[in-house]
């Protein structure tokens, strides 16, 4: 039994990057971290803190209407919506990348596919506001079909000539025929806050953050830590991977 | 009953207002624009409770702004698009962010998504050269797209507008004012967190940051990207000078400063903030942020946030946004605007009323606060309660 309100709610994904933020949050002191598990109770209090365990995609959510003070989000959902939360921390864990693929072929990139097929670029993908973006600044405007699943699929069933989509050791690319055409960007576990909480709990943000800064230390490049491009060691992606 | 004591907002009694806000489907005169099948939760008397409640409180923010010299002013709903000054792209366009249509001879016009622009624009169009700082508010609905939503989502906004006041002693006016506001609707606790654009474009340029890496820092901090803030700090300055900005800006990796309310203002002359900026980052803008907080609102109210940016293509000077705690967003905020909207200096300030009503009777749910207005009787009529 807890008599007083928890210092803070901390929203965790689940799925792939669970086991790295488990590890992740026990190496860095926090009440019960270890016991955290995707099976059973989604919601645990442990001391201090209130745990929340929830589809990675809905972390940034609760965390902007204030349901949790804290979350663990990826920054391939931050892209896509990132309002109403700060981040202050790339944790270095979850690295992949979000990449613009397509089915192989000689040419190996999506101008020449556009130049071949003769239409607008279809683009299948769970990011949408991230290909328009990224289609946009390079002066085209495709014709973009939001999926929530199963991407990898599009291009063979002729739903879409290429996707955008997560990629992080390309397996499952490969197994669909697929090959990645151009990095958008790496992507990595941030820590995000509520831009309330962030005032009136300063405290104990601040104090978590320090553990967490302790944690990611040992044996990880700084240069994962401060976002510059991260290890990519193969992990599993955010919100699943190809 | 004017001067008695107010019913607490609990729902007790069946005409009372039950805590949240039952819906934001209503347009400036209080009619709803839903269909009668979408009434929310609390029904019809849920929601004339809700109208009474609002119109309440507008009327002792009337009675406030006009003690402090506002005159009010009303701006029609429906705006023409293109008849802003300036950039023909941006935050400050009619209906940027929310509803656009056309008339019959291809004009575009759009619902309202803001109210300053076309209020800085009335000022400097209808009254050119006249008497300045024209202080003025308002109560109007002003509507935005939300994703996932059906409609057009409407808001209460309230807001001051202090056109042609110039001065770090017009900003503290007005901060002062957002105090009172809250003060005056029974608001237990919120703080107002202030930041100076201006101040803050000084400082990175003094620290050796170009234009572009000065803009790259200033949206990374708009959009609170903080890993951005850091990953742009040091790609351009030598290690020592690059851990000063950021220690000011966000926090120290491994000691974590984030601006909050744990040190008071020093009575050495230091600033309110976890990290206050020494004189030498503010160089000779000291004295202009001094006298914001020395003659801005209670200090146990305010905290100073070098970091903070709003609306950068707007701002220009002082900036401050309103939190309430345990509402998930900032409930309201405002700064300096000086030329952005019309080529006159200007600062002001706009809230959600529903938001920040909503706050109040939550805090008076948990036993805290006092109402300052609530809609208190069965019949339907309105009680304005003063406390003493």
């Amino acid at each position: 039994m807890h008599d007083e309100e928890p210092v803070f709610t901390l929203a965790v994904p689940k799925g792939r990057v669970f086991p790295e933020a488990r590890d992740l949050l026990t190496r860095a002191g926090l009440p019960a971290a270890d016991l955290l598990s995707e099976e059973g109770r989604l919601v645990w209090r442990a001391g201090a803190v209130r745990y929340l365990l929830m589809r990675p995609r809905d972390v940034v959510s609760c965390v902007r209407e204030g349901v949790a003070d804290v979350g663990l989000a990826g920054k391939d959902v931050l892209l896509e919506d990132s309002g109403g939360v700060c981040e202050l921390l790339d944790l270095g864990i979850g690295a992949c990348r979000l990449s613009v693929c397509g089915p192989a072929g000689p040419d190996r990139c999506w101008p020449a596919l556009l130049a071949e097929r003769g239409h607008t670029l279809r683009v299948a993908t769970r990011y949408p506001r991230v290909a328009r973006d990224f289609f946009g600044r390079r002066g085209y405007s495709p014709r973009v079909i939001e999926l929530s699943g199963a991407v990898e699929l599009a291009p063979q069933v002729g739903l879409a000539d290429v996707i955008v989509d997560l990629v992080a050791t390309g397996r499952t690319l490969r197994e669909n025929g697929l090959v990645e055409y151009e990095v958008i960007g790496p992507i990595t576990t941030r820590l995000v806050v509520n831009t309330v909480s962030f005032r009136w709990k300063a405290a104990a943000v601040r104090a978590l953050c320090d553990q967490l800064v302790r944690a990611c230390a040992p044996g990880r490049p700084v240069a994962a830590m401060r976002g510059g491009g991260g290890d990519h060691h193969g992990g599993d992606g955010m919100a699943g991977r190809q | 009953m004017v001067g008695s004591d107010v019913t607490a907002v609990g729902g007790e009694s069946p005409g009372s207002f039950s805590g949240d806000f039952p819906g934001k489907w209503v347009d400036c005169t209080g009619n709803r624009l839903a269909a009668p099948a979408d009434l929310p939760g609390n029904g019809l008397d849920g929601w004339l409770e809700r109208v009474a409640c609002l119109r309440a409180a507008e009327s002792v923010l009337r009675e406030l702004f006009l003690a402090g010299g506002f005159r009010e002013v009303t701006l029609p709903v429906v705006e023409r698009v293109g008849a802003e000054r300036g950039k023909e792209a941006g935050p400050h366009v009619a209906g940027m962010g929310g509803y656009r249509f056309l008339d019959g001879e291809g004009r575009v016009w759009a619902l309202r998504s803001d109210v300053t622009p076309g209020l800085a624009r009335l000022v400097w169009e209808g009254d050119p050269g006249g008497t300045r700082p024209r202080r003025l508010f308002y109560f109007a609905e002003v509507y935005r797209r939300v994703p996932g939503e059906p409609a057009p989502t409407g808001y209460l906004q309230v807001g001051v507008e202090v056109i042609g006041g110039q001065g770090a002693r017009e900003d503290a006016g007005v901060l002062r004012l957002a105090e009172a506001v809250l003060r005056s609707l029974g608001v237990p606790e919120f703080r107002l967190t202030v930041g100076h654009v201006g101040i803050l474009r000084e400082m990175l340029g003094r620290a050796g940051l170009a234009g572009d890496r000065t803009e790259a820092v200033l949206g990374a901090l708009q959009s609170r990207d903080y890993v951005a803030v850091r990953e742009v700090v040091r790609s351009v300055l030598a290690p020592t000078e690059a851990e000063r900005l950021l220690e000011l800006l966000t926090w120290r990796e491994g000691s974590v400063c984030l601006p909050g309310r744990d040190v008071p203002p020093g009575k050495d002359g230091s600033l309110p903030g976890a990290v206050p900026p020494a004189r030498e980052d503010l160089g000779d803008r000291w004295g202009e942020l001094r006298a914001l907080f020395d003659g801005g609102p209670s200090p146990e109210r305010v905290v100073l946030d070098p970091g903070l940016v709003r609306d950068r293509e707007y701002y220009t000077g002082m900036v401050f946004e309103i939190s309430l705690p345990g509402v998930s967003q900032p409930v309201g905020g405002g700064g300096r605007y000086d030329g952005t909207l019309s080529p006159e200096p200007a600062v002001g300030f706009a809230f959600d009323l529903e938001a920040v009503l909503a706050a109040v009777a939550k805090g008076l749910a948990a036993g805290r606060g006092r109402a300052r207005v609530s809609p208190a009787s069965l019949d339907g009529r309105l009680q304005v309660a003063a406390i003493h």
